[in-house]
């Protein structure tokens, strides 16, 4: 409990949850302004069209939708959260403030959930139509069809968005170990094109489904989303249908707290000039 | 007060701050002088507790910077050589995000910001964007920030570079005013000659070393053991010089090209009388006969070699 006091409702670092609001959704500069109308913008066309065509929206697309988003949304809210700062010399002004290094990596990744939450917040309703207007066309499934639960959709949404965490805590931990802002934005993409795609496409082309594959797979957002959004699926060969859900939620939001535990550790990687790949020392 | 006792600081095998020690009172302006390569801004980063020591330490009113950092924080004020600002901020939300880092009580915010943009001139720019300000006003700004949990200790690194001389000038009168609040106020400079406006005390350091402490005037008059005298003629300046050299007490008179003969003088203010009286009296028309002033530039010039680590 003292940790939660000391990292979360003591922390004063949970400022950074206003200036993510400010930095994000305020009236900053006037294209920050124009791009967040168009964001509006874009959101109401977008839940206009899935209201009207509700019953013909699966609302797991929409789960899918939302995962592929936040794999850029992660990385673009916690890209600079260390080394932003010390791009634009900010971090010994903020080192120096009586603050701790846990409190500061937390107070910014916290900051950072709050606008993946947001971004959930604004699937809920047009999950909450599609699930329920959605009509299943009997030409294609007949009477064998099994629809998942509103219990599957919680969880589908669930892993979505503890992925996002897992997102944004990789690359708050990249960003403790590099000095440049964009530099961790694109180590935070390729990671992601790495786990999302090349992983899995790698494992397709070599048609090796060992153990670990099977293992490694079921934590992939994707494929486990699949797995709850079809009942007839008896789950993967290692993982029944029933441990599907909870446990890679609770995996997700573990992941995260180790990135984010990780990168606190390693906060001073500037001043230490500690590599993140040792250099070899000179012959 | 702040008591800074033998600090040392080693990177490998090299030692950028060799046991600085000094002490310094509430209300001092202590200017830290030194060539880049120094150590001032280690010896600052230090007192930041941003660098811990390999050696020795440092207490403000009591308090260890080694056994108790987090509570030296709250009693500093730390603006690095080069800083930066949120620059997508207001500049009330800027300084309204520090103040609830240095967790000043929600009421009170709205106060404290007001009366740190009144101390720093800043009150008409309350709502301009950070980033819409000058080089100057961004100085500012980052020292209303330094100031909004009342520090007691502010640690200025390098303030006024990259200043044109009206934001210099409005710095030096912040700085004066600082001072006069009672605050400690550490500001390393290359700038010597405006360190000497609004110092009180001054340190010199080199290699790490420092080689010189104290306040500006003791400082600058202890080092000198002799006067340095500019004589102007009408007539011949190597006429002059000749003269000059006749009195034991006037070392290496030398004419330059301006017609001015300039010489140290070690003897007292009667005898440096005498002697005008003298080239008076063997014809020399005199135009100009002063003591030439020395200053913190000098007093920097001679104690140290220009070496860095």
């Amino acid at each position: 409990m003292t940790a939660w006091r000391h990292l979360v409702t003591e922390n004063p670092m949970l400022v950074e949850i206003r200036r993510a609001q400010q930095r994000f959704l305020g009236r900053t500069r006037a294209g920050g302004q124009i791009a967040l109308y168009l964001v509006g913008a874009v959101y109401v066309v977008a839940a206009g069209v899935v209201v009207r065509y509700a019953q013909y929206i699966d609302a797991v697309w929409l789960v899918y939708f939302q995962t592929f988003l936040f794999a850029f949304i992660g990385p673009s809210v916690s890209h600079g959260a260390v080394s932003g700062e010390r791009e634009k010399r900010t971090w010994d002004m903020l080192v120096a403030a009586p603050v701790t290094a846990g409190q500061i990596v937390w107070g910014k990744y916290l900051g950072g959930c709050v606008l993946i939450l947001l971004v959930a917040a604004l699937f809920l309703p047009m999950l909450g139509v599609t699930y329920f207007s959605y009509e299943v066309n009997p030409y294609m499934w007949g009477d064998q069809y099994r629809r998942y639960t509103f219990w599957d959709l919680v969880m589908m949404d669930g892993i979505s968005i503890t992925f996002g965490f897992f997102a944004a805590a990789l690359t708050l931990l990249f960003s403790a170990r590099t000095k440049r802002a964009f530099v961790t934005l694109g180590i935070a993409l390729v990671a992601m094109f790495v786990v999302l795609v090349l992983y899995p496409l790698f494992l397709n082309a070599t048609r090796f489904v060992g153990a670990e594959s099977v293992i490694l797979l079921y934590f992939h957002p994707f494929v486990t989303i699949g797995v709850l959004a079809d009942p007839h699926d008896p789950g993967l060969e290692f993982a029944a249908r029933e441990w599907i859900g909870l446990p890679q939620i609770a995996i997700n939001l573990a992941l995260s707290v180790g990135a984010v535990v990780w990168a606190e550790k390693t906060l001073h990687f500037a001043d230490g000039d500690v590599k993140f790949i040792p250099r070899k020392p000179h012959a | 007060m702040l008591e800074v006792r033998e600090l040392r600081k080693v990177y490998g095998t090299l030692e950028a701050v060799r046991g600085v020690s000094f002490q310094l009172n509430p209300g001092d302006i202590f200017g830290f002088i030194g060539s880049n390569g120094a150590g001032k801004t280690t010896t600052i980063r230090m007192l930041a507790t941003l660098l811990e020591p390999t050696g020795g330490t440092a207490r403000l009113n009591g308090v260890d910077i080694l056994k108790d950092p987090m509570q030296i924080r709250r009693m500093i004020g730390y603006m690095p050589d080069f800083f930066g600002l949120y620059d997508d901020v207001k500049v009330w939300e800027y300084l309204d995000f520090w103040a609830t880092v240095y967790r000043i009580p929600p009421k009170q915010r709205g106060g404290v910001i007001d009366q740190v943009l009144e101390l720093t001139n800043l009150s008409g720019k309350r709502d301009a964007f950070v980033q819409s300000l000058s080089r100057g006003m961004q100085q500012r700004l980052c020292l209303a920030k330094c100031l909004v949990h009342d520090p007691e200790l502010l640690l200025l690194d390098e303030p006024a570079s990259g200043l044109d001389p009206r934001a210099r000038a409005e710095l030096k009168e912040l700085i004066l005013e600082l001072g006069r609040m009672g605050k400690i106020v550490v500001v390393s400079s290359h700038i010597l000659p405006e360190l000497s406006d609004f110092c009180n005390m001054v340190g010199i350091i080199e290699r790490g070393d420092l080689v010189g402490f104290g306040p500006v005037k003791q400082i600058v008059q202890g080092l000198r053991t002799t006067r340095a005298i500019s004589v102007r003629t009408l007539g011949e300046a190597n006429d002059l010089s000749d003269a000059v050299a006749k009195d034991p007490l006037a070392a290496s008179p030398r004419a330059n090209p301006e017609g001015e003969v300039v010489f140290d003088y070690a003897g007292t203010h009667e005898q440096q009388a005498d002697l005008l009286a003298r080239l008076i009296a063997e014809g020399h028309r005199i135009v100009d006969f002063r003591e030439e002033h020395a200053d913190l530039e000098d007093v920097f010039l001679k104690l140290t070699t220009g070496a860095v680590n």
